[in-house]
């Protein structure tokens, strides 16, 4: 009687679970074991388990998934040192410091698409202001979006000049966290600056990290909209992300079966990279015990 | 001992101590003097400066001016760690994510002491705190009362030149402060070295301490023994914040008589006033029983109403209140400054 009474109070979250991410999920499920593309007159048709095979084959897929990861990788960590830096320094009494800190914020709150178009004004070649900077002080044009090898470097800049203040402020709120008597304490005993960083605040901003950890790696796995508007997933494809590819198979060749496939291929690597970021997050918090 | 200015005295000196934060001055002129192995009490309510002097000797806030000086030697400009001092912060200040034993080992291993000496100090200090079972226990599993001994394990383990505490009793419930107030004590004489105590509870300022200084807005109030400023109050703050029940005050003209609860004598109305004693007539309205003595409440019309300590009970309930008039302490009304003399000029 109370199980049935419980059961029925969640009902509403639960249905709303369900249509919202269980739902979705199987369709995606079922779609990547049919045919759905202009060949099958964009009928679903069953065909097994091919296009998982396919996926396994698919050259493009293993490039852009280690595409993905590098580009994650890179901005996530850069964003983490950078946060870091930028919530230490706003917890900082600066004068000024509301208006620092909001201002910091701005990048986060522009649309991706917006900053986006901005940075390829920026990285423009010959015409933007880091290459006309170059080309005054005499020095030669740099091919930011056009050559494989910086370009993904690029696009790292940008994701990391727009989501830092994400990380920052998360910090921030975990900085505040820390009572400033431990400093003091710290102090008395002849801790410098340093000590006190890696001795007090790191392991107790740490449950703060991971949990920044988490969210921008979900976030940078799945990247899509800066990539679309920055490079297109050039040059050469050496900036296309998997959630790029399985746009393109959906919305360009309209093969629905196989994005579908890419999709759930793409969600099986970034449950294991979160998940495992979790479970490093639960064995430290334990590890932490409680926090006072 | 090498500096110029070294004078003869060992202990911890205060010389004209102010902190001015824009427009407030959170300690005024503040001097006073702490002889090693004395324990001083700043005892004040909330905003009286006591902590923001504590503060400015650990060396936590910067001194507006004046001069602290310790072994005879200014240490006034000196960061924190270079002056020897060892405080217990209100809230114990404990890392919560390390152990006790670390907590207690941190400042060691910072200062680069050899490993063989830190687990001998440690050892010894656990002994002696008796936390030798909570040593690998982080400070969220330990109760008020052992955090509070890791605290004061780690203010002892620093060797300190000078002791701070700083309310360190406010987080434990009333029963274990009186318990500890006698252990507490003789620990801290047992280091040997000046103690200063900040706390705003009366009880454990006159329970622990050789001496007080009461602070108001600030300022010096008075310094002395918790008996000088029981019975010889500079002023009415003095007064009135020392003591429990707090003393009775009455108006005479352009002055305040200061009334102990215990220098006051109950007798039925009407009964005829001794020579040299002064009476006021009342309604009881009511009693509280202390177990030992009771405090009986008279209202008196047109002077309010009397806190009366007595060891028994008065059975009527309309009363004579009356206490030796030389006895009576002088306040002038406007600037509540003690006068010297009895109750009554005229009459005495």
């Amino acid at each position: 009687m109370r199980r049935w009474r419980l059961w029925l109070l969640m009902a509403p979250a639960l249905a709303l679970l369900l249509a919202i991410f269980a739902a979705p999920l199987m369709h995606y499920l079922w779609l990547s074991t049919q045919a759905q593309s202009v060949l099958t007159g964009l009928k679903p048709v069953p065909i097994g388990a091919q296009q998982w095979l396919r996926l396994w084959n698919d050259g493009r897929f293993w490039q852009d998934t280690w595409q993905t990861l590098r580009f994650s990788a890179a901005s996530v960590s850069l964003e983490m040192l950078l946060g870091l830096a930028v919530a230490l320094l706003l917890h900082q009494p600066l004068c000024g410091r509301s208006l620092l800190r909001t201002i910091s914020l701005l990048p986060w709150a522009l649309p991706t698409t917006v900053m986006a178009l901005g940075w390829r004004w920026i990285f423009n070649d010959p015409y933007g202001p880091i290459n006309q900077l170059l080309a005054v002080l005499g020095l030669g044009a740099m091919p930011f979006l056009s050559n494989p090898n910086i370009t993904w470097l690029a696009a790292v800049g940008a994701d990391t000049w727009k989501t830092t203040p994400f990380v920052a402020l998360l910090l921030l709120a975990g900085l505040q966290t820390i009572p400033s008597d431990l400093y003091e304490a710290a102090a008395l005993e002849g801790a410098t600056a340093w000590q006190s960083l890696r001795r007090i605040t790191l392991p107790l901003l740490t449950p703060y990290l991971l949990i920044a950890v988490l969210f921008r790696l979900a976030q940078a796995l799945g990247v899509f909209d800066l990539i679309q508007v920055l490079t297109g997933g050039g040059p050469a494809g050496s900036t296309e992300s998997l959630a790029l590819y399985a746009y393109l198979n959906a919305m360009r060749f309209l093969d629905f079966g196989y994005s579908a496939t890419l999709l759930l291929g793409s969600f099986a690597i970034l449950l294991l990279l979160c998940g495992t970021a979790a479970l490093v997050w639960r064995w430290s918090s334990r590890l932490q015990g409680e926090l006072r | 001992m090498t500096n110029s200015g070294a004078t003869g005295f060992n202990g911890l000196e205060l010389h004209g101590l102010s902190r001015r934060v824009g427009n407030h001055t959170l300690v005024d002129q503040l001097s006073l003097q702490v002889a090693p192995g004395e324990i001083l009490a700043l005892l004040g309510p909330s905003g009286c400066g006591k902590s923001s002097t504590l503060r400015l000797i650990a060396g936590l806030d910067p001194v507006s001016s004046g001069d602290i000086r310790l072994g005879g030697r200014s240490i006034t400009t000196l960061p924190p760690a270079q002056r020897q001092v060892a405080m217990v912060f209100q809230s114990y200040a404990l890392f919560p994510h390390l152990s006790v034993e670390r907590n207690l080992s941190l400042g060691m291993e910072l200062r680069g002491m050899a490993r063989a000496e830190i687990k001998r100090e440690l050892d010894q200090v656990l002994a002696l705190m008796q936390l030798q079972e909570q040593r690998q226990r982080k400070p969220a599993e330990l109760s008020g009362g052992q955090r509070q001994r890791v605290a004061l394990a780690r203010a002892l383990i620093r060797r300190p030149a000078l002791f701070l505490l700083d309310e360190p009793m406010s987080n434990l419930d009333a029963q274990l402060r009186d318990n500890l107030r006698a252990e507490l004590r003789t620990l801290l004489r047992s280091t040997g070295v000046p103690v200063v105590y900040v706390t705003h509870d009366q009880h454990e300022a006159m329970g622990l301490a050789d001496r007080i200084a009461v602070l108001r807005n600030g300022r010096l109030q008075q310094l002395g023994s918790a008996e000088t400023l029981y019975r010889d109050p500079a002023n009415r703050f003095v007064a009135t914040f020392l003591g429990s029940p707090s003393i009775n005050l009455i108006e005479r003209g352009d002055l305040q008589l200061g009334l102990r609860p215990e220098l006051l004598e109950l007798a039925n109305a009407g009964s005829p006033v001794p020579a040299g004693w002064e009476a006021l007539e009342g309604q009881l309205s009511h009693r509280e029983w202390l177990g030992d003595r009771v405090i009986s409440h008279v209202h008196c019309p047109g002077q309010g109403t009397l806190k009366v300590l007595s060891s028994e009970a008065f059975t009527s309930d309309t009363l004579q209140v009356r206490w030796p008039k030389a006895q009576a302490l002088r306040f002038h009304a406007r600037s509540g400054e003690r006068l010297p003399g009895s109750s009554d000029p005229h009459t005495a």
